[in-house]
């Protein structure tokens, strides 16, 4: 993979390639198997969007025990003094009429406070995150488009 | 019967005989040689396009490989613009491709071709390239009245 092949991927996917997806990509470049390198590409690629979500849906995705002491424990908070007060108590609210997204951006930034005071774990928090993730393939398209035009060959 | 519409052929060209890989949303020459309807043709205005072409991996089903043609010497000794395949330049005919990865004959007839032209293949959308090796041949065609 010379310089301007790489940088062209990179800038499809928008960030560096590992070193991993070096490996699996080179022996692909000289058949220009851009479906291949496609799918390399868009392993793991996942873009949110806007799910709204109750507390059923809590209860199914973080299992019974979990989710009623999540669910507890915010209530506690809303209800309290906090600085997170208000905003969780936006959040019972939505969760209430089965209208929480969990794509938000605000929402999402919420749950990493919550995470980071320990009121969720990790793992729980992305499994809230992962409710409003769907997978977002790299298209082939796109590779072809981007080698092409860094290889220097006639195209678009 | 006499008198009757008959096709006639004039000698194959060869345009491409080795053809290099085109890569996906790609374009490239086939650059052994032009055309000429009156020095290669004999004048016959329409012409038989007949290719062999490989995919390493099968491509998907019904897509095309895009035949374009750069029409030469039309101002003087100046060309038109070398095509692209979002700007064809002189679109000539498609080839529609099978999802396999044998050699693939496909032939397109093409009518009222340019006096002379360079032609490009262009590789639309298959989702995979085609290796390199790939031919493309040119049958002057036309039409008399049977003897």
């Amino acid at each position: 993979m010379n310089a301007a092949q790489k940088s062209a991927l990179e800038g499809v996917v928008d960030r560096e390639l590992t070193v991993l997806e070096v490996e699996q990509i080179d022996p692909l470049l000289p058949d220009r198997m851009d479906t291949q390198i496609a799918d390399i590409l868009s392993v793991g690629r996942v873009r949110t969007k806007e799910t709204l979500i109750g507390e059923r849906t809590l209860f199914r995705a973080m299992g019974m025990a979990q989710a009623a002491t999540f669910l507890g424990t915010i209530r506690n908070i809303a209800a309290g003094e906090s600085e997170l007060a208000v905003p969780l108590s936006y959040a019972v609210k939505w969760l209430d009429a089965d209208k929480l997204d969990v794509g938000d951006a605000q929402v999402i930034a919420q749950i990493g406070i919550l995470t980071a005071i320990g009121v969720l774990s990790p793992a729980q928090a992305s499994v809230i995150k992962a409710l409003a993730e769907t997978p977002d393939p790299v298209s082939v398209s796109a590779v072809s488009d981007a080698l092409n035009v860094a290889e220097g060959r006639m195209s678009l | 019967m006499s008198g009757e519409t008959i096709v006639v052929t004039g000698t194959t060209k060869v345009l491409e005989a080795n053809g290099g890989l085109i890569a996906n949303n790609s374009v490239v020459q086939a650059d052994d040689a032009s055309y000429s309807v009156a020095t290669d043709g004999g004048g016959y205005p329409d012409a038989e396009f007949v290719i062999s072409a490989t995919f390493a991996t099968a491509p998907t089903e019904g897509t095309t490989l895009v035949l374009m043609a750069r029409p030469l010497d039309i101002d003087g000794t100046s060309d038109a613009e070398a095509p692209e395949l979002a700007r064809p330049t002189r679109f000539v005919g498609i080839f529609e491709v099978n999802d396999v990865t044998s050699a693939q004959y496909i032939a397109l007839v093409a009518r009222d071709v340019p006096r002379k032209a360079d032609y490009y293949l262009g590789n639309n959308a298959t989702g995979q390239s085609v290796t390199s090796g790939w031919t493309l041949k040119v049958t002057p065609l036309s039409y008399k009245a049977a003897a």
